[in-house]
């Protein structure tokens, strides 16, 4: 099988099935072709090599049977992986989710395009698929870049890490721990819409807050409380409704706006039973006594002393401090 | 104790008890705990051997300075006490405080007491007496008598609240010092004066001798710890008001505060006290029956709450309900840190710190993401926070082999409670310092000017009482310029500023100190 083996077998992921196969031996067929394609059929994880040689006739060389396998691998009818030291033979996927340009490409472009289907919307970086296909890098780089070019793969940056390109299916949608999600642009975090919904968050449960503290019936606290408690799905809906994300949010995205609300100390969680309610909170402090003087919130404290360059002496802002509302 | 506390007791020595005095302490606090020898050595050319006698003998007086028998050697050990010194820096607030519980005269009975450091009543009693004769030499016997009555009444309104105690002798017992005062039953009780001795003996002027009356060697002193339980009580109450802002009564925690650690003030955790008793209360305050009508549901509020300063304790009776001290100082001291972060270095800093604080130990790609701040200002921002010790930093190995190399190993972010409180303190010590030597330097600058105005002002006076005529005073007055006047106005503005500067900043202070108390050791609990 000199023709099979100069293309690398694929490692076999555990629970793969093979595709739904609308391919049926043609009648322009060998007897062999067919019955490979039948055993293929019978077997659909994949046919062990020992099985398709203990099922040909004996008057069947090795060298006849390389050359009839080469033929459906050339045709995209089979393909060929790797189970362990067994060679393992498979029917392809239906003809009609391979794009046209990949059925005129050659087997290592196949193999290549095969790996980074595989790895979906999640992406393979280069180095991944070198090593699952065992090319050299100046090979793949342009096998990579003839993909490209056809439209059949593209490039992504990840979030996580810029400099680190992942490939996938021209048409897939990357995933979100590679975007970012909502809170990304072209690899750019977006502080500014993350900053307007978090305002916008806190003002919806502020707004809240106050209404329930304006409220001045003699309704009792709890009736005041249920006021201004909000839940995570009417937040949610106020936020969507409000028009401001180009991209469609989730619950888990406002989920992690409140939690930098919580993080910045204006919303609290409130928990009763099974049930998790937000709050504005309300500070327990307006200020504290030392930043209220110069050196609570001086830059250069650390290299401040009596005889320095730096001295309460002729400390500039404890002067502007002491020359202030006179 | 620290350098800068160090520095910070001996300027608040000095602008207490003066000069000579601070320069006994000095040398305590540069050799650390000395027999006398060692301070008469350093000090005897600078100052006489009576005079430092008597500057020891008045820090001991004030508790500033303790002292032991060493048991080898048998000399007697000399040591600053760091924490009463701080406290002298409190003692505006406290006189406030009383003056705001007992009245104005209760504020003066205060002063007095905490100038002797400690004082028998019949001579308090006296004290204040003789400086009603010399700001009026006129005062009549029977107005006189009136006066007396009234300090010795303050005093035992004092007394009843707890703001002053009997207080033992100071000793070279290190345990008999550090004991509470207060743990005794009759600690508070006045001892009877007669007036009429006390009268009869300011009216005779040069009858000074006060060592016959019966009460002479009872001595009283202030009881700080009282004005540190109503201080934190008020610190609070005030805060929590104003988390629970317009949402519940406050007062409904004020009681649960006060009735559940009005037996032991320094519990964790205050005595239960039943939704009966807190509803009682609560009818029995101004516009009370609406609160009380909904009581459960305030109290329930206050449980429901993330800070669990409210515990529920049992379901009779309406349910006992236990106010969490240590949890409430707690809450109290991190608002404080989350303020001092926020003002330093904005609220993306303190978005950083409480998360790196909820989440015990994180990495900076976590910190990026749950925190969703930008990377680099992430990056910054963490590392900022690193350097002034709100954050900790941590090398931790990704492998367990023994020499992990760099890239093997991941760098962690987490707090410290102790370290930052210990840190803040520093601040708190070193911008009191500040505000302090400032005081000093601006005092310095307008001394000639102060001279000045003084002298005028006596002139002045005199000549008022001589009935001189208004242009003879105005020459007079006019000595003194317009410039040196807006410079003496500027002076007094400035000095009144930094004054209330030292007490802002000994209010952070005085949180961490408690912190510290509850998360640490010895503190009066209860006997």
């Amino acid at each position: 099988m000199t023709d099979a083996t100069t293309i690398s077998p694929k490692e076999v992921g555990h629970g793969e099935v093979a595709g739904g196969s609308s391919i049926a031996p043609d009648a322009g067929m060998s007897p062999f072709e067919q019955r490979i394609i039948q055993l293929a059929k019978e077997f659909p994880k994949g046919i062990p090599g020992k099985i398709l040689q203990n099922d040909m006739p004996t008057t069947v060389s090795a060298d006849e049977r390389a050359i009839v396998i080469n033929k459906l691998l050339a045709q995209g009818i089979l393909d060929i992986y790797k189970q362990g030291n067994e060679l393992l033979y498979k029917l392809k996927g239906g003809k009609s989710s391979e794009p046209d340009q990949i059925k005129d490409a050659d087997n290592e472009e196949k193999v290549v395009f095969d790996i980074i289907k595989e790895a979906s919307n999640m992406g393979i970086w280069i180095r991944d698929i070198r090593l699952a296909s065992n090319l050299t890098l100046s090979q793949l780089n342009k096998i990579v870049k003839s993909l490209e070019t056809k439209k059949l793969i593209k490039a992504v940056k990840s979030v996580a890490a810029s400099k680190k390109k992942v490939y996938m299916l021209y048409g897939l949608d990357p995933h979100r721990s590679l975007t970012g999600g909502a809170w990304y642009s072209d690899q750019d975090f977006e502080s500014e819409f993350v900053t307007i919904l978090n305002q916008q968050c806190f003002k919806y449960l502020s707004d809240k807050r106050q209404q329930a503290q304006a409220n001045v019936d003699d309704v009792g606290p709890k009736a005041k409380m249920a006021i201004a408690l909000t839940t995570l799905d009417d937040l949610w809906k106020y936020i969507c409704n409000l028009g401001i994300s180009k991209v469609e949010l989730t619950p888990e995205d406002i989920t992690s706006i409140l939690n930098t609300l919580i993080f910045d100390g204006k919303v609290e969680k409130i928990r009763k039973g099974d049930l998790e309610y937000y709050l504005a909170a309300e500070p327990m402090l307006e200020t504290t006594g030392l930043i209220q003087v110069p050196c609570g919130v001086c830059p250069v404290i650390k290299d401040c002393s009596e005889r320095g360059l730096v001295n309460p002496g002729s400390c500039l802002y404890m002067n502007n401090w002491l020359s202030s509302e006179f | 104790m620290s350098m800068q506390c160090s520095k910070l007791c001996s300027l608040i020595i000095g602008e207490t008890f003066g000069m000579p005095v601070q320069s006994v302490v000095d040398v305590l606090l540069q050799k650390g705990p000395s027999p006398l020898r060692h301070v008469l050595t350093s000090m005897m050319k600078s100052m006489p051997i009576e005079a430092i006698h008597g500057a020891l003998k008045t820090l001991i007086q004030h508790f500033v300075v303790n002292f032991h028998v060493n048991s080898t050697t048998g000399e007697t050990i000399y040591s600053v006490n760091h924490e009463k010194t701080i406290e002298i820096m409190r003692y505006p607030r406290y006189y406030a405080h009383a003056e705001q519980m007992v009245g104005p005269v209760g504020r003066e009975v205060l002063e007095e007491i905490v100038q002797s450091g400690l004082v028998s009543i019949s001579k308090l009693i006296y004290i204040c007496g003789s400086r009603v004769m010399k700001s009026n030499p006129d005062v009549t016997e029977a107005v006189l008598f009136e006066q007396l009555n009234l300090f010795q009444t303050t005093a035992m309104r004092l007394a009843a609240k707890k703001y002053i105690v009997i207080v033992p002798p100071p000793s070279p017992d290190n345990e008999n010092n550090e004991a509470d005062p207060g743990a005794h039953k009759d600690s508070h009780k006045l001892p009877a004066v007669d007036l009429k001795v006390l009268l009869g003996k300011l009216l005779k002027t040069n009858e000074t001798k006060l060592e016959s009356l019966p009460d002479a060697n009872i001595l009283w002193g202030i009881y700080i710890q009282q004005f540190h339980a109503e201080l934190r009580n008020s610190m609070v109450y005030q805060a929590l008001e104003r988390k629970f802002k317009s949402m519940i009564d406050p007062r409904v925690i004020q009681v649960v505060i006060e009735v559940g650690l009005e037996r032991h003030q320094w519990e964790d955790e205050g005595a239960p006290v039943s939704m009966h008793e807190i509803k009682d209360r609560i009818e029995k305050m101004p516009d009370g029956l609406a609160t009380s009508k909904h009581i459960s549901e305030h109290l329930e509020i206050v449980e429901d709450d993330p800070m669990r300063i409210l515990s529920r304790l049992s379901n009779q009776l309406g349910g006992h309900f236990a106010f969490n001290m240590k949890t409430a100082v707690s809450e109290l001291l991190w608002n404080i840190i989350d303020k001092i972060i926020t003002e330093k270095h904005g609220f993306h800093a303190l978005r950083i710190f409480r998360l790196v604080k909820a989440s015990g130990f994180v990495e900076q790609d976590t910190i990026n993401e749950i925190g969703m701040v930008p990377g680099k200002e992430a990056k910054h921002l963490t590392y900022k926070l690193v350097d002034d010790h709100f954050i900790n930093i941590k090398e931790v190995k990704k492998t367990y082999t023994t020499n992990a190399p760099p890239g093997k190993t991941c760098t962690v972010f987490y707090v410290d409670s102790s370290q930052i409180v210990r840190s803040l303190q520093e601040y708190c010590y070193k911008a009191a310092y500040n505000l302090k030597l400032k005081s000093k330097i601006e005092q310095a600058k307008i001394k000639r000017l102060s001279v000045k105005e003084e002298r005028i002002t006596r002139i002045l006076v005199n000549m008022t009482n001589k009935n001189c005529a208004e242009d003879q005073l105005n020459e007079i007055r006019e000595l003194l310029t317009p410039p040196e006047r807006g410079l003496l106005l500027r002076y007094q503005f400035s000095s009144g500023k930094l004054l209330s500067g030292t007490i802002q900043v000994d209010e952070t202070l005085f949180v961490t100190e408690l912190y510290l108390k509850y998360h640490g050791k010895n503190f009066p609990k209860k006997k």
